[in-house]
């Protein structure tokens, strides 16, 4: 066990590596710089543009910048911001805000997922090709098929602009606030503005795993071992809940690799239809404004965390199956 | 000894009376017989002829230029028709040009005209972006499962290698780069220059294409790999090869048709993946160049102009035909693996 966790953080090295180069030499080999706009289309003068980038450093030769950035990745250290709104604050800084709202939002959609989702897999396998299995296929399929795109906003016009049960301003910094205050996340001004965000990237999860739990249930269900147990005499409830339900769940755990790359995925989209100051937000605005350091180091998270969330369900798997061996 | 021969014309009667089938024309029975994937494969066809002829369509009158501007009516409301006013001065207005189905954006664009060019990008994207996974895909995982050994050994290090890798970020920075190439497109030469030319005449999808590509081709070739493993050792690849056969008969007569199915399947379940990367990608503006619609940029350009509030119309109605369509693609996926892999029906 020990021994396969360390040779997948080996192999998980180089591919970091090249994620960070690729990242590191495409966006600079990108035409246009980061100080190139200086808004409303007016052309910065080519002299300033050549002290800001002597400043940061962006004069040198690629190589060479490539290495002393890795170096300074190397303690954690993700260099000054290049955009035009945060110019010269630390990467590092700017990640440490975004960060922990981004995951409360993600972990939150995870959560919701599970606890809506595996329930309903269940009931659907239970009541395999009746009209609640239906039903709750057909929510399934739905909610894989409508992204958070369209989800987001639907959620948005029903229940904050048509009936006005929920608000979608942030209009005291709540989001921002909960990293000082943690005592927020028990108010109804948190959870008022949590629900719609966390609803619309839920749904997805929500989809996937009631989908994966039917069809692990319905497959364990005709097991033998199942036979058996029906064949003693067990009460229903004993045989799915004991025997059949242990069994199917652990298929269910490996959903959640691809669930990290769907937080990832929404985290763009949602928090820019909800202005969530999240991590998502400020890769999307990075893009915009060329701000290499902030781009190159939102992308190393991103990887990190993937990376890193792949191997824990791999790791989970054999934990939950001893039957699986990794070696 | 007498050679009993009443059971030889037995056998050829019942022949007569059962015509053969064949394993294909088994599935697309069971495909037909399956009422969601029947309307899903009504839905895409309907769209499919609907992108086809829009520019017909657009000639016959039938629907506005997706680019035309009318003055005048901006944020028309849906079942009214332009004003576009006295172009020529002559104090009298100008007849009537055209009626918005839906309404017109901020700009004065019909959106229903917007909706069907969108539809498209959105199965330009699913085809295109099928296709080219599809095919890297079934080569690079037929070639490394057939040859095995080193080619093998080396062909999959590279794809676990790459497995491991986000793939989202990279799109996104290599939409960045493509979109740098086309707004200063002065400064690039030889092939960039050549690309950003073909780019701008497909409107920006052919970055696109490039970016989705190489998005899925990893997972279709790992499986690839493996149906090939499973097939190779089989009995009649074997009795191929003992009366013959070389590579690659074995490979497109025995193997492919074998293996095709299930990867068919897989690829038709991932093309809701397509259009949502299309939309996003639009969303974060690294999508298609405007004034190109695409069904992710029309509900990105609504959000932009507070359709959330006030016309929400303008976001409905885009939103609907995305998720009508990935929808459809969804069933039919389900239906089409239930068809080829009855086994697998109903879970």
């Amino acid at each position: 066990m020990g021994k396969y966790l360390i040779r997948r953080i080996l192999v998980a090295i180089p591919v970091l590596l090249a994620i960070i180069f690729f990242t590191f030499v495409v966006i600079r080999a990108t035409p246009g710089g980061p100080f190139d706009v200086a808004g409303e289309g007016r052309r910065v003068p080519q002299s300033v543009i050549d002290g800001l980038n002597r400043q940061y450093g962006l004069d040198q030769p690629i190589l060479t910048q490539f290495i002393s950035y890795l170096g300074s990745v190397l303690q954690l250290d993700f260099g000054p911001s290049l955009g035009r709104s945060t110019l010269g604050q630390p990467v590092n800084d700017i990640i440490a805000r975004g960060l922990p709202v981004s995951m409360q939002v993600g972990v939150m959609a995870v959560v919701f997922g599970f606890v809506i989702g595996i329930p309903l897999g269940v009931l659907a396998a239970i009541h395999h090709n009746t009209i609640i299995d239906y039903g709750a296929t057909f929510i399934a399929v739905v909610g894989t098929s409508v992204p958070s795109l369209v989800i987001g906003p639907l959620l948005i016009i029903i229940f904050a602009v048509g009936l006005n049960w929920l608000p979608v301003a942030d209009v005291n910094g709540v989001w921002r606030s909960t990293l000082t205050n943690p005592g927020l996340f028990f108010t109804w001004d948190y959870i008022s503005l949590a629900i719609l965000p966390v609803g619309a990237l839920g749904i997805g999860m929500v989809a996937g795993i009631t989908r994966l739990t039917r069809a692990s249930l319905l497959q364990v269900m005709r097991e033998d071992y199942i036979r058996t147990a029906r064949a003693k005499g067990l009460k229903e409830r004993t045989v799915i809940y004991r025997h059949s339900l242990k069994n199917a769940l652990i298929p269910v755990a490996t959903i959640l690799g691809p669930l990290l790359a769907g937080v990832l995925t929404g985290s763009f989209i949602i928090e820019r239809i909800f202005n969530i100051p999240g991590i998502g937000g400020e890769f999307v605005k990075s893009v915009s404004s060329r701000d290499y350091n902030l781009l190159v180091g939102v992308t190393i998270i991103y990887s990190v965390l993937l990376i890193a969330g792949n191997i824990m369900v791999d790791v989970m798997y054999t934990w939950l199956d001893p039957r699986i061996r990794f070696d | 000894m007498a050679v009993s021969d009443s059971a030889k014309p037995l056998v050829l009667a019942e022949e007569e009376h059962y015509p053969s089938r064949s394993l294909f024309q088994d599935s697309m029975r069971r495909l037909f017989r399956n009422r969601a994937a029947v309307v899903s494969i009504v839905i895409i066809g309907f769209l499919a002829v609907l992108a086809l002829t829009a520019d017909i369509l657009q000639g016959a009158g039938v629907i506005d230029n997706y680019a035309t501007q009318h003055r005048g009516s901006s944020l028309a409301e849906p079942l009214t028709c332009a004003v576009d006013g006295d172009k020529d001065g002559d104090g009298v207005p100008d007849p009537v040009q055209f009626c918005f189905l839906f309404g017109a954006d901020r700009l004065g664009r019909d959106l229903f005209s917007r909706v069907v060019y969108g539809a498209r990008v959105s199965l330009l994207v699913a085809v295109v972006g099928a296709t080219i996974s599809l095919s890297i895909g079934t080569v690079y995982g037929v070639v490394s499962g057939f040859y095995g050994g080193k080619i093998d050994n080396g062909m999959m290090r590279l794809v676990d290698f790459l497995y491991g890798i986000p793939m989202l970020p990279l799109i996104i920075i290599m939409q960045v780069y493509f979109r740098g190439l086309r707004e200063h497109a002065d400064q690039v030469g030889g092939l960039g220059l050549t690309m950003v030319r073909i780019d701008q005449s497909m409107g920006g999808l052919f970055f696109l294409f490039i970016a989705l590509g190489l998005l899925n081709w990893i997972g279709m070739a790992r499986m690839a790999r493996g149906q090939v493993l499973s097939y190779k050792q089989k009995e009649f690849v074997e009795a191929a090869r003992s009366i013959g056969a070389g590579d690659r008969r074995i490979i497109f007569t025995h193997l492919l048709p074998n293996i095709i199915g299930p990867l068919i399947v897989a690829e038709a379940l991932a093309i809701p993946g397509y259009i949502f990367t299309e939309a996003m990608l639009s969303f974060l503006g690294l999508g298609v160049n405007p004034p190109t619609p695409s069904w992710g940029a029309l509900i990105t350009n609504a959000i932009d102009e507070g359709a959330i509030k006030f016309r929400t119309h303008l976001l409905l109605i885009p939103a609907f035909a995305l998720s009508v369509t990935t929808l459809a693609f969804n069933f039919f996926g389900d239906g089409l693996r239930d068809a080829l892999d009855p086994r697998m029906a109903g879970e």
